[in-house]
């Protein structure tokens, strides 16, 4: 299932509102999965892309797993 | 190119008349946009030209070297991101409490030295070592600051950096926790809006891994919806006599929750609560803050504190201690924070397409988050000087009540009468204002002020309450994300005595680490509830110190790189706000260990207390509690000194050493590769 507004998300590509979006995402750091599994696809042809609950997973540790990632 | 020079030549004049009407204006009022234009002028110029110099002269940032972005990416965290994009993303996770809490606080000297050293603090300091970090960091496959410490200056500085970093967070959970708890206590109307944020969280959390995975801008817009009606809600539950006696606690029962949600969201899993507070605060705090910037721009308002007031000399009431060195730790974040350097060293530096593109977001981004401090300046500024220290002393002082609190503030030279008090409280939706130290009520008044002439009158209650629960959020959020960092680190110590200790996914070790996390902060927070004087005036500056010495080991790594990149000519670009900031830091520390001051001196206030037991006008249960935490702050702040110290020395040893060629001035970066995007 695709993440909203990623590269191929609910609202269509290209659009305003899923340009917007995205930068949304990429602002609070949020999941992109249709991102990671397009960077598979391109650069690791041979590797499995991961389910979107497995790369959630995977996600959630590199994001609350080391060091601070906000201030005070 | 002309027209381009006249163009400077005028933002920095627009500067320099602004700073002359702040310096020369006498009067009652000054307004705000003098404040506003002398500080985004200075940044314009201090970024153009000094950045510039950084960038092109002592870094030397090369846009033919592929970032790590790009040789590394992996679409997860290494992941080239476009610079305005990285900037949003940056500043929302430097950009937290800190900067709207101290220079609320410092406003206590007046509005001027505060705005003076936000300006130039980071101007010539802050900014300067978010980029630095940033920049060697990027050089270095994003490593975090204790690695480069580690590799660049030795095991011992990198093991010193990561306990100074440890304890660090302790104090700061601590006294931000301790912030929200002095502005929910007695608040049904702030509890009710806060505790609705762990039910919506925990529905966003279901709603973007089990319902509908994946789609979590649109959990979020759901959960900012369902914020808003909370806050609404809130007004009818503080409103009625039956549900309101159900959320209004006492400061000690607000604590211990707090304590127990900081406990129970380390060990749940992220994805439940943990993850979808931290998106919910990210825009709100985002939102809240554009918000604020367009309030003041619209309103421009008058502001009614003195530009200077007595209080500089040591005397004040909302903490202790003379201007200098306190109003430099006092605001920490804003103009130099060591936390930032722990950001920029984490993400950030993983995600840059360019290595100019660190100049934009390491400098740029710490400006910014600089002039949100000057616009919570701004916020307490407009305040009645009256009503300020109404909000701002503690209760013991002001004597408990309105009538007692208008005498008490009269004798300070500042006319403000009970009706006032009693007003504005009835006014925000609060039975009372007095005695809510730690800058979060006074900052939401100030932001219910501006927001309520710009966006629609009578809406004042509604709007210091929006302000309360954006502040609230994001504290708790900084609480529950910090306890989980906070437990990594102390696992990965503790991994060094008894290995299984340090295994993450062991859950004993797990539920045993975010115990001892949360028991450290959890102790200073009661600690400074029950101090009578106001736990502000001791948690704020060891928090300051702290951080302010987290910088001081930052600037060192900084130095280092500057020096074996065999750029040793440029040093003073780091040497110098390392001086200033041990200076201050460091007879901040002293004067809080040993001043004779009861107020100020942690240890003379420990014998006071034994005296008053002696004397029988203090329990002894009491007493001896109040000796034990005077000591032990005075024994932590000695040991932030000593560590820092440490760092200085061994940080200094290494320049020596390259620099009369004993050894050779080798950079560990990652080798050169050539980028290959386009122009």
């Amino acid at each position: 299932m695709p993440g909203d507004g990623g590269a191929a998300g609910q609202w269509g590509s290209g659009s305003v509102v899923a340009r917007l979006a995205c930068v949304l995402r990429q602002v609070a750091g949020m999941p992109d999965y249709a991102g990671y599994a397009e960077h598979l696809r391109r650069c690791h042809p041979e590797a499995s892309v991961p389910s979107e609950s497995d790369y959630y997973a995977v996600y959630l540790r590199n994001r609350y797993g080391d060091g601070p990632t906000r201030c005070c | 190119m002309l027209l381009k020079r006249m163009g400077w030549l005028l933002v920095a004049l627009a500067a320099a008349v602004a700073w002359g009407v702040l310096a020369l204006h006498r009067g009652e009022t000054i307004n705000a946009a003098w404040l506003v234009l002398a500080a985004a002028g200075s940044y314009l110029i201090g970024y153009r030209f000094y950045s510039r110099f950084l960038a092109n002269r002592v870094l030397v940032l090369n846009d033919r070297r592929a970032t790590p972005a790009e040789r590394l990416a992996n679409g997860r965290d290494f992941v080239p991101t476009s610079r305005w994009v990285l900037f949003g993303h940056h500043f929302a996770a430097i950009a937290g409490a800190g900067p709207l809490v101290g220079p609320v606080l410092a406003a206590q000297f007046g509005y001027l030295p505060g705005t003076i050293w936000l300006v130039f603090g980071v101007i010539l300091g802050g900014a300067v070592q978010d980029f630095i970090i940033l920049f060697g960091s990027m050089r270095r496959d994003g490593k975090s600051l204790g690695q480069m410490a580690k590799e660049e200056t030795g095991p011992i500085t990198g093991l010193l950096a990561m306990v100074a970093v440890l304890a660090i967070m302790v104090i700061l959970l601590a006294v931000l926790a301790l912030v929200v708890v002095n502005a929910l206590k007695d608040s049904p109307w702030g509890v009710f809006t806060i505790l609705c944020t762990i039910p919506i969280a925990i529905l966003m959390g279901f709603w973007m891994k089990v319902w509908r995975p994946g789609r979590t801008l649109e959990a979020s817009a759901a959960g900012v919806a369902l914020l808003l009606v909370a806050l609404v809600g809130g007004r009818y539950v503080a409103a009625s006599a039956t549900l309101a006696p159900y959320f209004t606690y006492s400061g000690l029962t607000i604590a211990y929750g707090i304590i127990a949600y900081g406990f129970i969201a380390s060990v749940m899993p992220v994805w439940m609560l943990l993850c979808p507070r931290d998106y919910l605060s990210t825009f709100m705090k985002i939102g809240t803050i554009l918000l604020l910037a367009l309030g003041i721009v619209l309103v421009l308002p008058p502001l009614k504190l003195p530009a200077v007031t007595q209080f500089i000399d040591g005397t004040g009431p909302v903490f202790a201690g003379k201007l200098f060195p306190f109003a430099f730790i006092t605001i920490a974040c804003g103009a130099i924070s060591g936390f930032h350097a722990l950001v920029a060293s984490g993400t950030t530096p993983k995600m840059l397409i360019r290595e100019t593109d660190a100049r934009l977001i390491g400098y740029g981004g710490m400006l910014m988050e600089s002039f949100v401090a000057v616009m919570a300046l701004c916020a307490a500024a407009l305040l009645d000087p009256g009503i300020y220290f109404a909000i701002n002393a503690p209760l013991t002082t002001l004597g408990g009540n309105v009538h007692s609190a208008a005498e008490v503030i009269r004798g300070w030279g500042f006319t403000v009468t009970p009706e006032q008090i009693d007003g504005l409280a009835a006014s925000v939706g609060e039975k009372s204002l007095l005695g809510r130290t730690g800058g979060a009520p006074s900052l939401a008044v100030g932001m219910a002020h501006i927001f309520s002439s710009a966006f629609g009158q009578g809406l004042m209650a509604l709007w210091y309450h929006f302000a309360i629960m954006f502040e609230a959020l994001f504290i708790l959020t900084t609480v529950d994300t910090g306890t989980r960092v906070g437990r990594f680190m102390l696992q990965e110590l503790a991994g060094q005595i008894w290995r299984p200790l340090g295994r993450t996914s062991w859950y004993p070790s797990t539920v045993l680490a975010s115990a001892a996390v949360v028991g450290g902060w959890g102790y200073f927070l009661v600690q400074g509830v029950l101090d009578p004087l106001g736990g502000i005036n001791s948690l704020w500056p060891l928090f300051g110190i702290s951080n302010q010495l987290l910088a001081s080991v930052a600037l060192c790594v900084g130095t280092t790189l500057i020096i074996k990149s065999g750029k040793a000519r440029y040093v003073w670009v780091t040497l110098l706000p390392l001086a200033w900031l041990l200076a201050a830091t460091l007879t901040a520390g002293w004067q809080k260990v040993f001043a004779d001051d009861p107020r100020l001196g942690f240890l003379s206030h420990a014998s006071l207390v034994a005296e008053q037991v002696r004397t029988g006008a203090t329990g002894a249960a009491v007493g001896t509690r109040l000796i034990f935490n005077d000591r032990l702050d005075a024994v932590v702040t000695i040991t932030f000194m000593v560590i820092t110290i440490l760092v200085l020395i061994s940080s200094a040893r290494e320049w020596v050493l390259i620099l009369t060629r004993r050894k050779p001035a080798q950079a560990r970066e990652a080798p050169f590769v050539e980028t290959a995007y386009a122009g």
